[in-house]
């Protein structure tokens, strides 16, 4: 059995791992962009030097031998084609496959600004771009990030710790606009600002100004605004890297279209991490996964199928993201940020014993749990998760929604799993 | 290959068993010296008595899951499940960014009281001769087993139906 | 996160918008489940071979206690806590009395002709009102100090005639109260006393000390010193506190204490020291018992002094938040540990006048007999210091809250009056079956039982329902005045019987006699309406309930309850359940022992319907109320 996994980050080797468990023989070749395997969230420390890249390294060096695979490391692929079964990379190898695993990721997607390409500009999904701010800033001390999505929030605040003058930019009108709502949003930046970062909302910036060297030395926003600064990174959004596969018949829509088994259109081709677009069962709808903990169960359904396996998502959802800004943990699951008019929205704020202040604010409809904001105090957060991702009944809890816990959730209390799924 | 057995019946909220393992995680190890730097400095247990919606006591442990979803969700690499069938979190490691307390269905990865903020969770006392909250438990609640199969996690409710351990609601 | 809810709406909709401040309804929820040894009471911390637990693996304690000794210790323990506390405040009452009586203290009493009355009572005399008053505190005080093997003399003046020879048959007539409580200290430490029934009944006769002196003494004195009480109406809530003025918050349990103060606030000099720091003049804003006894005297004492009683022991934290007290002074329960993070961050002064409620970040400024009138002046001179310090800083919230149209300043002696000068009318009311009988809704508030004062309200509306008529006292009617059950309106409640005396009246179903210090004065009235009927007190068609009790007092309290032949129900049982025998005796054999007995039932409406049972037995048994 030959087995080919382009991308090696978190879905690509949790599929490296799942193949692995069941199949001690079949060849698996990876191929990926990286030179290792590290934390895609630690990238912010790695920009700001707080850590190096041994403290955010997840595999030893050697772990290709050990587990057998076949390593074509900084190595791009340039087509597929799903006839032949074949894999072309950028050295001009042919891979053949008989089981194949895109978990390619996504790259930066910025909008058109003027200026924004050239010298000093930076997005932030890998290691190298890292490194490249990390170089940027020990020679400047303004940087503008554009987008205070969790890339640009994580960033913003690993650069003020070093005392670098942020400004971060964004269009909606709170930072986070994936994951708070207003009242969070409000504390979110009253906490970047506490932390010395200039947060401007509601505003998109127009252009990056360069002087005759190529240097940036401005951002200029819509309002007319402008921001002197020497280091620009975008954290605007993300394209998922699929480039290689058009004209292949794949399904592709906003990214590599999969169902709960981690199947794309094509035979014996799975998709799994950044890079797909899967049903999310709580909405019915597909939507791009873009958190860690997806992408590794993505990749192990994936891994587990390709070697012959049986395994099947349950559930699937992106979103749920857990982010802790300035020492403050915050977790938010379900669509907090736009709400259906017929949820009932429960507000709970309290301050405990060792005064520490939390909010939790619940949406509940029809008795399930259709999303959940934690601030500050998270215990207890994956019972939530839980609650939302089975919708199961919560008409027992409406009295203590602020403390949830697995005590009450008994086997009965979690349906059966799904039994359909959307056609791709 | 030792794990717990626990009869909630006879659990009598004493809660024992959170404060030896508060004890057995502190620097002096004994609930002698558990309190003495005060509520400031004192972590909290990995363990919590609840109870269950009939008001019957239910003391929660982790389950050290044959698929742990911390594991799975921590970006950090701090979460390992090893040959001994535990989950443990080596703290240097730890991030904090509590995807895992996000994750774990059963609310025991928990957050950190202290202000490193890193996450905590029960290491099933490995290294120790014994596990403290069943040592510590006075009403033969929880007890320890011996079993020759690290699968199906480390926790055996006796009320609790067939293959309870693992995290999806199928195994 | 979640916190504790309550009764009262406006309460909980304060509570919601003050996240930022942690009180008692947050750490209700944070200490989480409860210690199951603790909660059967039997555990034992006594000596260090312990803490020992009744298990069925260890049944027995190191030095052989079973679970009998450890739970009747644990609450002979607690009942003599109880009866200390109320104890502490007759003694202080009466060393009050005997300083005005004697001339040290500058007080004047506000109801001198009320010492004949009491003085009659006791048995003593004195050639001049003043002679007698100190007859009065000599006798009490006399009483109090005596050895243990010397009984108490004033019992015999003060209970039913059937009682006292029950009491003394039972072997419960207690000695001096004060060795009481000291040996039962004795009795409960280690391998001591280990009989349960022996200290069970030495809880009975610590429950008779509590209940004639620590209760009824103290209001009889009370009255003398501080007026008698008039129905009358009055405000309650939050919203009593005007900002306006420099206000003065007050927990305790001893109007006395304030009589120097109060007096000094009601003169043109009092009132100039607010006016100088810029406000208005200043008032007392009643929290706790202490605010209930200033609201049942209003009218003989304190008008335009004392704003109202803001609410019950559970609401002060909050009431705190609301930035328009400036200053608060305690002289003894409830004043909770809670409120010193709370005083510090609204800069609230803490004052406290014993030293045995002193709180960390409290002054502490001793009441001393004679000094009346030096203290008030300080503690206006400090309330001003706080006002101007203060208020330039602070928000003021005061909330819509409470009602204005409490009926308030029941007493054994202004209920008798309301009905045309004998109880007899009320007694007819029950044998002509238009009302079923009468229930006291008595002592605290807590949080455990369903929430701040929600099952005292669910049985007390139950109550209502059946045609009872409900008497009460204690932080329970501070809860049930805030939630409108005191107000005349509440009648809506009732059922037709009840509803129809409401309107013949003019009065609420619910009768607000004040502090808990006041359950002794309903017991007066129990012990009255016996007399009339020609039967002794476990006859009487009367149910008592501490639907909510918090704390030994309360304890003691029912304890006299249980001497006096009564039925006594608690929602939430006490630390008794792990010994089989306290509870069998306690809620099966005490019939045959005083007549007494204690009902454990946590649901209101099972509740009421045990009470309306009970009710009809006793009834059937006199021949009295019909077919009901």
């Amino acid at each position: 059995m030959k087995y080919v996994i382009i991308g090696s980050s978190a879905a690509g080797m949790a599929a490296v791992k799942a193949i692995r468990a069941r199949d001690a023989q079949g060849t698996i070749t990876l191929v990926t962009k990286d030179a290792t395997y590290y934390s895609r969230c630690q990238l912010h420390y790695v920009a700001s030097g707080h850590k190096t890249d041994a403290q955010i390294t997840l595999a030893k060096p050697d772990w290709h031998t050990q587990c057998n695979v076949a390593f074509h490391g900084r190595t791009a692929v340039t087509a597929l084609d799903a006839v032949a079964r074949t894999v072309t990379l950028a050295t001009g190898t042919v891979l053949p496959y008989d089981r194949l695993l895109i978990a390619s990721g996504a790259r930066s997607a910025c909008p058109p600004i003027a200026g924004l390409v050239g010298h000093n500009s930076f997005s932030l999904r890998n290691i190298e771009d890292a490194h490249a701010i990390n170089h940027a800033v020990h020679a400047s001390t303004a940087v503008v990030i554009i987008g205070a999505g969790l890339v640009g929030v994580e960033l913003a605040l690993a650069l003020a710790a070093i005392g670098k003058k942020v400004t971060l930019v964004e269009l909606a009108a709170r930072p986070l606009p994936l994951q708070l709502e207003e009242l969070a949003g409000a504390l979110c930046t009253a906490m970047l600002r506490k932390a010395g970062i200039d947060v401007v909302l509601g505003q998109s910036v127009a252009a990056v100004e360069r002087d005759a060297a190529g240097q940036p030395t401005a951002v200029t926003l819509q309002s007319g605004a402008r921001i002197p600064t020497q280091v620009v990174v975008c954290a605007a959004g993300t394209r998922p890297n699929v480039d290689f596969a058009a004209q292949t018949g794949l399904k592709i829509n906003k990214g590599v279209v999969v169902n709960l088994r981690c199947e794309t259109s094509l035979p014996d081709v799975y998709a799994a991490g950044d890079v797909a677009e899967i049903e999310d069962t709580i909405t019915g709808k597909y939507a791009m996964s873009s958190i860690w903990p997806s992408a590794v169960r993505h990749g192990t359904v994936a891994g587990t199928r390709m070697a012959g396996g049986e395994a099947e998502l349950d559930y699937s959802t992106s979103m749920k993201t857990a982010v802790s800004i300035s020492g403050t943990h915050v977790v938010s699951i379900g669509m907090v940020t736009n709400p259906e008019p017929a949820w009932s929205k429960h507000v709970l704020r309290g301050t405990n014993s060792r005064g520490e202040a939390a909010l939790r604010i619940l949406y509940v409809h029809e008795n399930r749990l259709m999303a959940a904001l934690l601030w500050g105090d998270v215990s207890n957060a994956g019972v939530y998760t839980k609650a939302f991702v089975t919708q199961c009944d919560i008409s027992q809890d409406v009295d203590f929604l602020g403390d949830l816990d697995a005590a009450k959730f008994g086997p009965d209390r979690v349906p059966a799993p799904r039994a359909q799924q959307l056609v791709l | 290959m030792r794990k717990k057995a626990i009869d909630r019946s006879k659990c009598r909220g004493c809660k024992n068993c959170e404060l030896a393992c508060i004890a057995v995680h502190s620097a002096g190890t004994t609930t002698h010296t558990a309190y003495a730097a005060g509520m400031k400095t004192t972590e909290r247990a990995r363990n919590k008595v609840e109870c269950d919606p009939q008001k019957k006591n239910f003391p929660q442990f982790c389950r050290h899951c044959d698929e742990p979803a911390c594991v799975e969700a921590c970006t950090s690499g701090a979460l390992t499940k090893g040959a001994d069938g535990l989950v443990v979190c080596d703290h240097d490691i730890c991030i904090g960014c509590y995807m895992c307390v996000m994750s774990c269905p059963y609310g025991m990865a928990r957050p950190s009281v202290q202000t490193d903020g890193k996450m905590i969770k029960c290491d099933g006392c490995r290294g120790r001769d014994a596990m403290a909250c069943v040592a510590a438990c006075p009403q033969r609640c929880l007890t320890a087993v011996e079993v020759d199969d690290p699968k199906d996690g480390h926790l055996l409710y006796a009320d609790e139906p067939a293959a309870p351990n693992a995290c999806r609601s199928t195994p | 996160m979640n916190r504790c809810g309550t009764a009262d709406p406006r309460l909980a909709a304060f509570i919601q918008s003050k996240p930022a401040v942690n009180t008692a309804f947050d750490r209700f929820v944070e200490q989480g489940v409860r210690c199951g040894y603790g909660e059967l009471g039997v555990c034992c911390r006594l000596c260090s071979n312990g803490p020992c637990r009744i298990t069925p693996d260890s049944p027995k304690g190191v030095c052989g206690a079973t679970a009998d000794t450890m739970v009747a210790r644990g609450f002979l323990r607690a009942v003599a806590a109880g009866a200390a506390c109320y104890l502490h405040v007759v003694e202080s009452t009466a060393r009050r009395l005997k300083a005005i009586a004697t001339g040290v203290s500058p007080i004047a009493l506000r109801s001198p002709e009320s010492v004949d009355a009491l003085a009659a009572l006791l048995g003593v005399t004195g050639a001049t009102c003043e002679k007698k008053a100190e007859a009065i505190a000599d006798a009490v005080l006399a009483d109090l100090y005596r050895p243990r093997h010397d009984k108490m003399t004033l019992v015999a003046r003060m209970a039913l005639p059937a009682r006292v020879a029950r009491w003394r048959e039972t072997g419960l007539l207690p000695g001096g109260a004060k060795s009481e409580v000291f040996d039962a200290l004795i009795k409960t430490s280690t391998n001591l006393n280990t009989d349960p029934i022996d200290q069970l009944l030495h809880c009975l006769n610590l429950g008779i000390c509590t209940g004639l002196y620590g209760l009824a003494l103290t209001n009889l004195m009370n009255d003398i010193i501080m007026g008698e009480p008039e129905i009358g109406t009055a405000a309650t809530g939050f919203s009593v506190a005007d900002p306006a003025y420099i206000n003065i918050g007050v927990t305790g349990h001893s109007h006395s204490v304030f009589a120097g103060l109060i007096a000094f606030l009601e003169t043109e000099e009092g009132q100039a020291l607010g006016r100088a720091a810029g406000a208005k003049g200043i008032h007392i804003v009643g929290i706790t018992c202490v605010g209930q006894d200033m609201q049942l005297r209003n009218a003989a004492c304190g008008s335009g002094v004392f704003s109202g009683q803001a609410g019950n022991n559970f609401t002060q934290e909050l009431m705190l938040t609301t930035g328009a007290i400036d200053m608060l002074v305690s002289e003894f329960n409830c004043t909770l540990s809670g409120i010193e993070p709370i005083a510090a961050e609204f800069m609230i002064k803490l004052v406290c006048l014993d030293d045995v409620c002193k709180q960390s970040s409290a002054e502490l400024i001793a009441d001393t007999p004679g000094r009346e009138r030096e203290l008030a002046k300080q503690l206006c001179e400090l309330a001003a210091e706080s006002y101007c310090k203060r208020r330039p800083l602070m928000a003021i919230d005061v909330p819509q809250h409470g009602y204005r149209d409490v009926v308030t300043g029941v007493s054994e002696k202004s209920l008798k009056k309301l009905l045309g000068g004998s109880l007899q009318p009320l007694i007819d009311l029950i044998a002509n079956g238009t009302i079923h009988g009468v229930a006291g809704i008595l002592g605290c508030s807590n949080l455990a039982a369903g929430g701040h004062d929600v099952t005292t309200v669910a049985l007390t509306r139950e109550l209502l329902k059946r045609d009872i008529l409900v008497l009460s006292a204690g932080c329970t009617t501070g809860g049930l005045a805030n939630c409108g059950f005191c107000s005349p309106a509440a009648k809506e409640w009732a059922g037709p019987g009840l509803r129809a005396v409401c309107d013949k009246l003019g009065i609420p179903p619910v009768l607000n006699f004040g502090p808990c210090l006041a359950i002794g004065r309903i017991e007066l009235v129990a012990a009255e309406l016996a007399h009339l009927m020609g039967i002794d007190i476990p006859q009487l068609p009367v149910v008592i309930s501490a639907p909510q009790w918090l704390e030994e007092q309360a304890l003691a309290d029912g304890c006299f309850g249980l001497a006096l032949g009564l039925t006594v129900h608690l929602a939430q049982p006490p630390a008794i359940l792990g010994s089989a025998l306290i509870t069998k005796v306690l809620t099966e054999d005490l019939p045959s022992i005083t007549g007494g007995r204690v009902l454990v039932e946590m649901d209101p409406v099972k509740a009421a319907d045990q009470f309306a049972a009970i009710i009809t037995q006793k009834k059937r048994a006199l021949g009295i109320g019909g077919a009901a």
